[in-house]
């Protein structure tokens, strides 16, 4: 098990990580969500020792590595946010390179290039230079030389930054793969929250360099549970309208675009006595509205009054 | 690993055509191109002077000679003993003797043409100097010499547009002039022996006064000093790379996988040291072949390579380890636009600088490729160790303190900027 306690990182009196803790156990995939710049970067830098924490500890198995990091380095595999490869070598160029770094014997190297190109999907490729491959493709054999030494425990740092959706699938059905088949646990960031909801079994939700929710899914949207979301669909909707709702005293976290409206109510709260006349007052069609399961997303806007790719 | 990782260096390198053709094509061109440009101009370039000379006479030596033995029959001065010396003192003779001597003939070239081509040969230039030679010149010249009379001219044509040549055969002739008048005066007051022939001891020292002021070429000078320039783009090429592994995250995964951060610089150490050496050593070959530029003392001309190339090694560091630091590629890329043009100029690396700015020179000397250019032109000229043993030190030194502070700058640890 891999622990964070307490971490605090400060950069220019400005702190980036603030008292954060959390963990992860063998076998799990734990998911750290979060905005931009919310700190996870910064968190599991310290936590893959490549930063000093300016204070906190991170243990393995209960013993501390600041001081020490090799022991964790040998069981960590992290998948950096940015393409760290060598865009002038061909793939298998790039997985044998870094394969030496990590020491791996010439012969176990042969063979955990061929299994890594099969894992990424790349063996027709592996002999392209990476300057010619697509978003998707680099992405993938960024994740593959992470591999490479068979973590335990693997830290992927946004890893589907910026590709198609096609890639980002591939790239999912990768992650719930290697969980699945070698039993590897992730550390996933993202400020996707639907890759966070599909694939983690715990999350942990940061925001301005701390943790404002942590637990299962389910205790997550937990939450929100006294609480249901209504969407109304308009045909079209006047200021007035939304003023008027707003006023009403037990509606919250409103969200409105061009043809809907949303906002939460108290789970046993009877809405509709007080919706319908006032669509008919201010000469509004209600086309359809439906109760919304609370997602992260809904989560964390209950957290922070904010969206999370705000 | 720690091949790993120079493998990798050099693999990432031969992929960069467009440094590639800086490092390697840039100061081939250069070198050739500076050395045709120059090379008539350059001081110390013996190989480009040949001195072309056309000797036209319009009259037979001997012929002369005899017409005037038989014209001073029965006189004092014509007796048998003064017969052979002047046998032994044709002038135009002797003068022709001086010019085909070994030393001259390295760069003088004596032709005899015919008197009848002599309008032709002034029109057509091939002849840096042509000496023309009066019908009874001999004749007249020994009658003025006994009789004191009015001394006779041979005319000298120099073409204009080779100073330099014009100019040897002047100071040649000049001298030969005194030479001759000097021998003919210690000969009619009977002091010349047959052993005293030719004053060839103070022509000679002419001949050895030119070798001294040139002893490289200009295709050697440039072939060092260009050198010695572009190989310290090498340390700001690979410092810049050193410092995409770190914004790329590579560096990262280096220190990941347990690599301690003084061995990825040592990688970066020896594979400039590497590339550096391969650099020199490419274009000393090509130089060699196109320029037929030898290398005399070639175990030395490679020492020093080693070691300016371990100096640019270090300098690399010092370079890698300052973007690593301030998390910025400015200070190599600054280095390789403005400081190493600086170090050219007062290294010596695109105009002698001990010629007319010796206090330049000196401070030059202090410079890497200064003082490699030193030690190489040294060797060049046929000195040794012992000569271009200051100039190591300078390198060695400025090895070590280049190391020491790459070592003292370079981040121990990775991670977010």
């Amino acid at each position: 098990m891999i622990e964070v306690v307490n971490l605090t990182k400060t950069f220019k009196k400005v702190n980036a990580v603030d008292d954060v803790s959390l963990y992860i156990e063998p076998g799990e995939i734990v998911g750290l969500l979060g905005p931009n710049g919310a700190g996870k970067s910064t968190t599991i830098a310290m936590m893959s020792t490549l930063i000093q924490p300016t204070t906190g500890d991170v243990l393995l198995q209960h013993t501390s590595i600041l001081k020490n990091p090799t022991s964790l380095r040998k069981v960590l595999g992290v998948v950096p946010q940015e393409i760290a490869l060598y865009e002038e070598m061909t793939a298998r160029e790039n997985l044998e390179f870094f394969g030496d770094v990590y020491k791996i014997p010439r012969l176990k190297l042969q063979e955990r290039v061929r299994i890594v190109l099969a894992q990424i999907g790349l063996e027709n490729e592996q002999k392209k230079l990476v300057k010619h491959y697509s978003g998707g493709m680099k992405r993938r054999l960024n994740i593959g030389v992470a591999l490479l030494h068979e973590p335990e425990y693997l830290i992927m740092d946004e890893p589907t930054v910026g590709i198609d959706p096609q890639s980002r699938k591939y790239i999912l059905e990768t992650v719930k793969r290697l969980n699945k088949e070698a039993n590897t646990a992730i550390i996933y960031t993202s400020h996707y929250m639907e890759e966070v909801e599909y694939l983690c079994d715990r999350i942990y939700i940061m925001d301005k360099g701390h943790i404002i929710a942590a637990g299962r899914k389910e205790e997550i949207k937990a939450i929100l549970s006294s609480e249901k979301t209504i969407v109304l669909k308009l045909e079209k909707h006047s200021n007035d309208f939304v003023d008027a709702l707003m006023k009403q005293g037990f509606l919250s976290n409103f969200q409105v675009n061009d043809e809907d409206i949303s906002f939460s109510v108290a789970k046993n709260t009877d809405f509709l006595p007080m919706l319908l006349p006032l669509c008919e007052k201010h000469d509004i069609v209600l086309k359809s509205f439906h109760v919304k399961e609370p997602t992260l997303e809904d989560v964390f806007l209950h957290l922070t009054g904010r969206a999370l790719r705000n | 690993m720690f091949l790993a990782l120079i493998r990798k260096q050099l693999k990432v390198f031969w992929r960069h055509p467009q440094e590639l053709m800086i490092l390697l094509l840039m100061p081939i061109g250069l070198i050739t191109i500076l050395s045709f440009a120059l090379g008539s101009l350059m001081e110390g370039d013996s190989n480009s002077i040949e001195v072309k000379v056309a000797i036209v006479q319009h009259e037979d030596e001997q012929q002369e000679l005899a017409a005037f033995l038989q014209e001073s029959q029965g006189e004092m001065r014509t007796d048998v003993h003064s017969q052979e010396s002047l046998k032994q003192m044709l002038p135009i003779s002797m003068l022709v003797q001086l010019l085909e001597q070994e030393e001259m003939q390295q760069f003088i070239t004596v032709s005899q043409i015919a008197s009848s081509d002599m309008d032709a040969l002034k029109k057509e230039g091939e002849y840096d100097v042509i000496l023309e030679v009066p019908a009874g010149f001999t004749k007249q010249f020994y009658t003025s010499f006994f009789e004191k009379e009015e001394i006779p001219a041979f005319h000298v044509y120099l073409n204009e547009q080779k100073e330099i040549a014009a100019t040897i055969v002047q100071n040649i002739l000049e001298s030969f002039q005194y030479q001759y008048s000097l021998m003919a005066e210690l000969s009619s007051k009977g002091i010349l022996t047959q052993e005293i022939k030719l004053p060839t001891a103070d022509i000679s020292s002419i001949v050895q006064t030119v070798n001294q002021q040139e002893p490289v070429s200009t295709s050697e000078y440039y072939t060092f000093s260009m050198t010695v320039m572009f190989i310290l783009y090498i340390s700001g090429t690979i410092a810049s790379q050193a410092f995409l592994e770190k914004h790329m995250h590579i560096f990262d995964r280096i220190l990941l996988a347990n690599i301690h951060p003084i061995i990825y610089l040592l990688a970066v150490i020896v594979s400039t040291v590497f590339l550096s050496f391969i650099q020199v050593s490419i274009v000393f070959g090509v130089v060699y072949l196109m320029l037929d530029i030898s290398f005399v003392q070639l175990p030395l001309h490679l020492f020093v390579t080693l070691m300016l190339a371990i100096v640019v090694g270090s300098m690399a560091a010092l370079l890698s380890a300052a973007n690593y630091r301030f998390n910025s590629a400015e200070l190599s890329n600054v280095f390789s636009s403005v400081i190493v043009s600086i170090l050219a100029l007062f290294g010596g690396s695109f105009f002698n600088l001990s010629t007319f700015a010796p206090t330049l020179a000196i401070i030059g000397s202090w410079t890497p490729n200064g003082a490699a250019l030193q030690s190489y032109l040294t060797i060049q000229q046929g000195g040794g160790l012992n000569q271009i043993s200051s100039y190591l030190w300078i390198l060695t030194a400025i090895a070590v303190i280049c190391t020491a502070i790459a070592f003292l700058l370079f981040p121990r640890r990775g991670g977010i900027a």
